[in-house]
Order: C-alpha cells, then structure tokens, then sequence
C-alpha cells in the first residue's frame, strides 16, 4: 500500500468520523429545538389515539394535550371529552339552549390548530343568535361514514341534537363506492400496517410515501434519518416510485360496476337520505355543508351538491366563500386560519338560526352545469 | 420565487450555467437582466412594469441631470426623480394608512367619514429598488459618480435579482462598476460563496422558520401563554428576523459571489452591540448607512448644534421605521430607536469600540440586547390591541406554566448557538472563520448544516423582509 493510498483511507475515515460527529450533533439539536410531533408530523403531542376494533383507531376520550404542527400551529392546547371529541362550544344568549352537532368534515372541521373558541364550531355557537351549545362530531382523517357510525354509537341519545350539519370535505363520488349499500352496516375497520401505522400513541399515515411505507416505524426512530428519508422520500415521489402498494379493495370493487361515479353518487344519494330520515326520527333537522378549501378547482362539489336529495337544505360553502378565503391565512398545509374558521362559522350560524326558526336553509343556488344529474338513478 | 424553494434552485441552476458559458460581460448582463425580470415576474408579471418605470426614469433623469447647464436645472431633474420614486412608492405603500388613519382621526371628532379604501397589492421589493435608485440619482446630483450611459447596465443594477425584493440597498459607486467589466471566478469566491449560501439556509431554514410557529402563536395568542411566555416569544422573534434576513443576504451575497458580483454586508452580528449607537452599525447595514448618507447627512447631521442633530436623530429613525411599512407600530419603532440614539448622543455613548472589563461590556451587551428586545415588541405586533395584551401579560401574568418548555427549549438553543458563533467571530475579528477553520471542524460544520437543513426543509416559508 502506497503512502498516498494509506493517507487517502485515513482521510476517508477521518471524514467517516467527522460525519457521524456530526450526525449526532444534529440529531441532538432537532431533538432540543423540534418536538417529536412537529418533527415527525404527529400533529398531537403523544397519546392522542387508541386502537379500535370498530374504526381501527380513535381518538382518545379525555385526551389533554397540545396540536403542533410546523406551518403555523404552535402548542395549541387540545381537550377531547369522553368520547373523544373535541369539547362542545356554548354561548352565553339567554333562553332555552339548543344542541347542534357537527358530524364529519376531517380535520377542516376538527379545525386542526385551533382552539375551541376559534374553530368552527366555536364560532358558530359564538355568532348565532340563539341560545347554542355546539359539539364537534368530526375528527382528523377519518371520513364521513365513520364519523356518522361514530356519532351514532357516542353521541346520538346523549343530547336531543336540534340540528346537525352534515360536513362535506374533498368527498368524491368514487369515494362514496367505498360506503356499504346497507348503511346500518358499520364501516370496515381501518387495518392498521396497512392504512396507517402507531408512533406513541398517534397515528400516522404512510400511504403513498415510499420509504415510508417500506420502513415503517424504523423510519421514525431518528429526526435526522427521518429527515433525510423524507427528502428522499419527496425525490422519489416526484419520480412517481411505489415501493409497496396499498391492497385495500373498497366495499364496492366486488360489485360490477360500467360506471363508478354512477354507483358511487347513488350510494351518496341514498346515504343521505338515510342519514336525513334516522336524525328526523329523533326530531334533528340535517344541513349538508360542502366545506370550502384552499386551491379547490372551480365548481368542485357541483355534482355532490346536485344530487342531494329533494328536501334535504345544503350549502355549497366552497362556491359561496372560496374566493374569500384566500383573503385569510390558513395554516398547517391549508387547514382553517382563525379569521377563516370565523367566516365558515358566521355563515353556518345563519343557516343553523334559519332552521332552529323553523325555515329551511338558504335556497338551492343556480342549477348545475348541464349533465351532473346524470349519473344519479 | 423563494430563495428556499426547488424552483428556485432549478431557476438559479439554469441562471448560472448559462452565465458562465457567456463569456462576454455584456452578454452576461443581458442575461442577468432577463433572469431578473423573470424572477420578479414569477411573484407578479403586472409590477414589473412599475420596475422598468422607476429603471427608464432614473437612467434618464441621469443623463440630463448631468448635462443640465445649471444647479436648478440639476435640482429639476432631482425633483422629477423623487417625485417619481416617492409617489410610486407613497402611493403603493401608503395610501391605505393615510385614508384609514384619516378615517379614524375623523372618527374620533363625531364624523362618520365614507372614504375610498383601495386594497392596494403592495408591489415585493418596491422599497428596496426604489431607494436603490434614488441613491443614484442623489450620487449624481452631488457629483458622487458620472451617470450610467449603458442602459443595460443600468437597468441591471435596478433589478439584480440576488438583492431586488429584500436588499441590500446597493450604491451606486460600488455595484454598477461590476457590471461595467468582466467578472470572474476564482476559487475563494466559490468557497465564500458556497459557505455564505449554506450559512445562510440554515439562518433561514434551520433558526427563522423552527421559531416562526411559536412566535406566530405567542404574538396572536397573548391572553392564552403565561407573561414568561410572551417574553420568551420576544426573544424568539429577535432571533427570527435575524436568521431570515441576514439569511436572506448571505445567500444573495453568496450566489452573488458565484457571479464574480460581490455585495455588501448587511448584518455584523447585532446581538453582540454594546449600544443601540453601535447596533445600527450592525443591524440592516444597507439602509442604516443609506438614511445616514442620504437623509440625516442632507438634514444637516450634526453639524447644526445639539437640539438639531437630536430632531435629525428623530425625523430620520422615523422616516426609516415607516420605510418598513404603513402602519403605527413601525412609526413608534422608528421613534423609539430614534429616542435610543438620541438618548446616547446625549450622554455621548458611543460606537462600541472603547476597552472595557468584560463584565462591563457583558452588561453593555445584554442593557442593549434588552433594548432591541423592546423595539422588535413595537416592530412584530399587528396592532395597538395586540401590544397592550402583551405588555399586560408580562406585567401581570409572569408565572410558571407546564408548556414553558415547549418555547423555552427551542429559544435558548438557537440564542446559545448563535452567541456562540458571533463570539467566536467577534473575539477573531474574522468574517471568515468558519472558513479559516481546521478543515475537519470546517467539514463537521457543514455537515451539521447540511443534516439540519435537510431535516428542516418542509414547505417553504416567505422571507419577513419581502413585504417591506
């Protein structure tokens, strides 16, 4: 071996020393500067769902801690009541007091890095003018089939609920194929290594991420591999590389079907009409709320909102506050800001006041553009 | 087009290698210019047209101010050109805080006043180019420089994208030479420009935006934290701004740097000031020195007695807090460092280069750290509301709470970190010492960067000097 050979290799492994020197060194500052949560994307400080064998997983009744989240959510405390909903919402008006509740919507209506007075359903109590108590029947990543089950099974003869507003967010026709044709079935619990894994009592979802989905937990052991997977992770994306599939078929894939949306916005139609008819049996009037979002294409719930069932009241909230929104800072990749959560909320209250006075809600807009029936039998 | 963002650095990447393949310097200008316009227009194609303007007018105003026979004719064009750059910038800036401040002053006496409200888009930038280009038309007025003939070059210097949206405010004696001769390359700057680049992502990506969460929650939220709390969030955004601007103007001056441009300093570790005198020698370099120059100097200074260098004092950290925006709370930073400075020409405290026992310049340091402290409160709040929740609650809620950690943690490490390095800069009197390291620390250095960036880097968050 050379001179220059045998100074070359330990020059390498100086270097090898140096780099992992330095690995730690940073691996120790993200862990003194970064929570796990933020870091990780967790969303919640630690212990903030359970295993279901129903759901899959829930969220933890008398749960306490803090949402974090690196795009503008900082420590905001979280309180989940019994059920593990976030706490119902009352204002101070005079008079008897009426009981709304909120069912589905993800985490647009769970208001993820809100707090309870800011959110939706806190903005709604604070500007009705009646007397309220709202509760927030919605939660983080869980579709709006699940959340109805759920409030059926926790929630549904806790109160006499005078209203209940039915959110809609980023449900597509072919989404509702995944919805069982007999919609007293409960939903199919969500198999957990395959839709989502456990990180200290959170749940995180790895699907479509490459590495992620390989590695599983492992991914999550270091922040500093964790960051470094994540960028290669975004390269690999971008590049369109699956490591693993997702196996999961939806309820409906068995059925033969010449025309999913068709299928899936006539089990839409009728999961409506049965939601509508089992809360009017307990005298609670429904209201479909499309929630708005950040960068939706035009006319995104057009088809959804042009199949609700005759006699149903709904509002397409994207169509009529969209455009505002982007007035308002949202956080947390597009989630609800405050001044946001305020306006969707001001809105929903003059519908909720509309109903508890005995009105239907606002009139149907415009008819949809020419064709959006079709598919609906 | 963020600095921080992929597109940017494709952008940049392209820039760069067609740059070098240019050999000639004119043709590199033309590119520099072509690349600057697209960089702007990518934030919004429609205030280009405002850029070319300000370009067109002052290039002109250049040449005939120079050929004018006499001082009027000369103050004339000088005229034109201020008039021009201040109205552009007054009306873009300013407008809606002079309505709505009218409003409420007529409010305030039983009017019910129905004025016009405009939602003016605040055109990126428009301070800093529009400055830039007064301070030409001012060197030429006081015969600082011959005007620029080349309108390529000049029109490059108004719109060098490296330091167009967010400074530094370059002069025209030092910048326009550089583009008037071939650059070139050589390995030192690509290793200052290198090490500038990474530095300053990790100011930006690593320092400003970890603690841009927390201070966004502390300053929205001060009737939920604890007065500690607030504090704490104070001292965060101190170190915020600080990570995202000089961040910003290390990676401009860095891939300035990989042009053969070199651009000037702009922050000399502030934090280690032993006065708010010496704190402006240290903080935003560009336009401190800008309004000295330009304003205080042309008030007269303090050639003009006591009473009168104190007004110029005043009027010109005035001016200089409402050059960062239209709103009340930049107007009463502005005057609250003006009354700093003021109060230290009065008991002539100095500049910061005088001996002392290191415990005295330790206090001198953290007196006038306390002192920033109290400006960056006027300088962050969104309002008079949101100031008075915050000093209410470290007046009256000053107590422990069990989420203390979460703000206390990430504030402490980041503020040791940087004393660290300014310390280790400031004791050598070295830019450069990183550089000027043993090789392996220099390595484990930018590795540690490197690392820390990478785990950092999620969506990209805009740089807090662009809307100024």
């Amino acid at each position: 071996m050379t001179i220059s050979m045998r100074a070359w290799l330990r020059n390498l492994g100086k270097g090898l020393l140096v780099l992992i020197a330095a690995g730690v060194a940073a691996e120790g500052f993200l862990r003194l500067v970064v929570e796990p949560e933020s870091m990780l994307r967790l969303g919640f400080t630690p212990g903030v769902q359970v295993p279901d064998d129903a759901f899959g997983f829930a969220f933890k009744g008398g749960y306490q801690g803090y949402m974090r989240d690196r795009d503008g959510v900082f420590g905001v405390p979280l309180a989940l009541d019994a059920n593990g909903f976030r706490l119902a919402n009352a204002n101070r008006r005079p008079g008897p007091r009426s009981s709304v509740v909120l069912i589905g919507g993800r985490s647009m209506m769970f208001c993820f890095g809100l707090l309870d007075r800011e959110s939706v359903s806190g903005q709604l109590a604070a500007q009705s003018g009646h007397a309220l108590e709202v509760q927030n029947a919605a939660w983080v990543g869980v579709d709006l089939y699940r959340m109805w089950h759920l409030f059926r099974q926790r929630l549904e003869g806790d109160r006499s609920w005078r209203v209940a507003v039915i959110g809609v967010y980023r449900e597509t026709p072919e989404g509702f194929m995944d919805v069982p044709a007999d919609f007293r079935r409960p939903p199919k619990p969500v198999p957990a290594e395959v839709f989502f894994r456990w990180k200290d009592g959170n749940v995180i979802w790895p699907m479509g991420v490459p590495l992620q989905t390989l590695l599983g937990r492992y991914y999550y052991r270091s922040f500093v591999g964790y960051g470094v997977l994540s960028f290669v992770d975004e390269v690999l994306g971008k590049l369109g590389v699956r490591l693993v599939q997702g196996s999961e078929e939806p309820e409906g894939a068995g059925e033969i079907a010449a025309d999913p949306k068709a299928l899936g916005l006539e089990r839409y139609r009728g999961f409506l009409r049965h939601m509508d008819r089992e809360l009017a049996r307990h005298g609670t009037k429904m209201l479909v709320a499309f929630l708005p979002g950040v960068n939706l294409p035009p006319g995104y719930y057009d088809e959804l909102a042009a199949a609700v069932p005759e006699g149903i009241p709904w509002l397409d909230l994207e169509k009529e506050l969209g455009g505002r929104l982007s007035d308002y800072r949202s956080i947390s990749n597009g989630h609800y800001g405050p001044e946001q959560a305020r306006l969707i909320g001001g809105r929903l209250s003059q519908e909720v006041d509309r109903l508890l006075e005995g009105g239907m809600a606002a009139p149907r807009p415009a008819a949809p553009p020419e064709g959006a029936e079709r598919g609906v039998r | 087009m963020l600095f921080n963002s992929g597109t940017f650095i494709v952008f940049f990447a392209v820039v760069l290698t067609l740059y070098w393949l240019l050999r000639d310097y004119r043709l590199q200008n033309a590119l520099l210019l072509v690349a600057s316009y697209v960089f702007y227009s990518a934030w919004n194609w429609k205030f280009l047209f405002l850029l070319m303007a300000s370009t067109i007018v002052d290039y002109i105003v250049g040449l005939r101010m120079n050929k004018a026979a006499t001082p009027a004719g000369r103050r004339m064009y000088l005229l034109a050109s201020l008039s021009f750059n201040l109205g552009m910038l007054g009306f873009f800036k300013y407008f809606n805080f002079g309505i709505e401040s009218l409003a409420v002053l007529l409010q305030q006496i039983g009017l019910t006043p129905h004025l016009p409200t405009l939602y003016v888009i605040l055109p990126v930038g428009i301070s800093f180019y529009t400055f830039q280009s007064i301070g030409y038309t001012l060197d030429v007025f006081r015969r600082k420089r011959e005007p620029i003939r080349d309108p390529l070059v000049f029109a490059v210097y108004v719109a060098y994208f490296p330091q167009l949206v967010a400074g530094p405010i370059e002069r025209s004696t030092t910048l326009p030479p550089q583009f008037e001769k071939p650059r070139t390359l050589t390995g030192e700057d690509f290793r200052i420009g290198s090490e500038w680049i990474l530095l300053g992502y990790f100011k930006k990506v690593v320092i400003a935006d970890t603690l841009a969460p927390m201070v966004d929650y502390v300053f929205t939220h001060p009737r939920d934290t604890s007065g500690i709390v607030s504090l704490v969030g104070i001292v965060a955004f101190a170190l915020q701004i600080y990570g995202d601007f000089a961040g910003y103007t290390l990676i401009a001056r860095g891939i300035s740097r990989w042009m053969g441009i070199r651009l000037m300093q702009n922050f000399r570790r502030p934090y280690l000031a032993r006065s708010p005198r010496d704190f402006w020698t240290r903080w935003h370099i560009s336009l401190s020195t800008w309004l000295r120059d330009y304003l205080y100097v042309g008030l007269g200074g303090n050639r003009k007695g006591g009473t009168r260098t104190y007004i110029n004092l005043m009027v010109t950290m005035l001016l200089g807090g409402l050059w960062h925006g239209a709103r009340w709370n930049f107007v009463l930073w502005g005057a609250y460092h003006g009354v700093l400075l003021v109060i230290c020409h009065a008991l002539g405290v100095g500049k910061g280069e005088t001996r002392a026992r290191p415990v005295v310049v330790l206090g001198q340091i953290a007196l006038t750290f306390l002192l920033a402290l109290g400006g960056w409160l006027l300088f962050r709040v969104a309002s008079m509301d949101q100031l008075g929740a915050i000093v209410e609650n470290i007046a009256t809620n000053f107590r422990w709470t069990p989420d203390l950690h979460f703000y206390v943690r990430p504030t402490l490490t980041m503020f040791a970190l940087l004393v660290a390095y300014h310390v280790w800069q400031e004791k050598r009197r070295d830019e450069f010492i990183l550089l000027h390291a043993n090789q392996w620390l220099r390595f484990g250095a930018y590795a540690f960067m490197v690392l820390t960036i990478v785990s950092f880097r999620f969506t990209p968050v805009a740089f807090i000097y662009f809307q100024f």
